[in-house]
């Protein structure tokens, strides 16, 4: 691969992504992360029927969602979807192992996330319904989506001068 | 890990660590992992920079630690054996 050719360019695209500095985006993705996982275990734990804890638990998916799709859009995205001819061989080391983790997490999840749910829902006795699986697969699916983006974040380091 | 004295060579040609990111076309925040020794580059990036700064990729980058510049313009003497760096 020629560097020529990778990164010529690379401005101009990264402009269409939103600019986050490495704090706001570590902010962002706490927010994303934590309240995904909050929505999961509240609406496991709380009853199906109407009631304040599912208001709060509904708000709570919608800031997770919500902070997950800015995360999707911002520039560390940027790096974590782009081809690799579009940047530089460091970002593409970084990247590499952004995604490794991230496969490390979504093996967690779906070993230990689908095992204590299940657990859980035996002790509890409260039953494991294919809306909590679907809850389930919503957190999957957006926290995988952004897990490397907010890994770069953590990692990143600003630029000095 | 792989030493490299970018940083000494940029100041001394008065580039910011953007300007000489766009010569080498990688990020700027590449330059500044770089100078700090949190990244090693490739071979076709330690020739880039070489020829950049237009010397040989053994002045630039090494497997040993560089010594201080003091201590090796306190050993030469004589004017005339070139480049100090």
């Amino acid at each position: 691969m020629s560097l020529n050719q990778s990164v010529s360019g690379d401005g101009v695209r990264r402009r269409s992504y939103i600019l986050l500095r490495p704090g706001a985006a570590k902010v962002l993705s706490v927010v994303a992360l934590g309240c995904l996982h909050l929505w999961l275990v509240l609406s496991f734990v709380l009853s199906k029927e109407f009631s304040w804890g599912n208001l709060i638990a509904s708000c709570v998916s919608l800031v997770g969602m919500l902070a997950a799709v800015i995360m999707f859009l911002c520039t560390y995205s940027y790096v974590a979807n782009a081809p690799d001819r579009w940047i530089d061989e460091r970002e593409l080391t970084q990247r590499n192992a952004a995604y490794f983790r991230a496969l490390q997490y979504v093996i967690v999840m779906i070993l230990f996330g689908l095992l204590s749910l299940q657990v859980a829902s035996r002790v509890l006795s409260h039953p494991f319904t294919s809306e909590d699986f679907t809850t389930y697969l919503t957190v999957l699916f957006f926290s995988s989506l952004i897990m490397p983006a907010c890994i770069l974040a953590w990692r990143d380091q600003p630029v000095l001068d | 890990m792989i030493h490299n004295r970018i940083a000494l060579y940029r100041t001394e040609k008065g580039m910011s660590r953007r300007e000489l990111a766009e010569r080498v076309d990688v990020n700027p925040q590449t330059i500044g992992f770089l100078e700090r020794g949190t990244y090693s580059p490739s071979v076709e990036l330690a020739l880039k920079f070489a020829r950049e700064f237009g010397v040989k990729v053994e002045a630039l980058f090494s497997l040993d630690p560089f010594p201080p510049l003091a201590d090796e313009l306190g050993t030469r003497t004589d004017p005339s054996e070139g480049d100090l760096r």
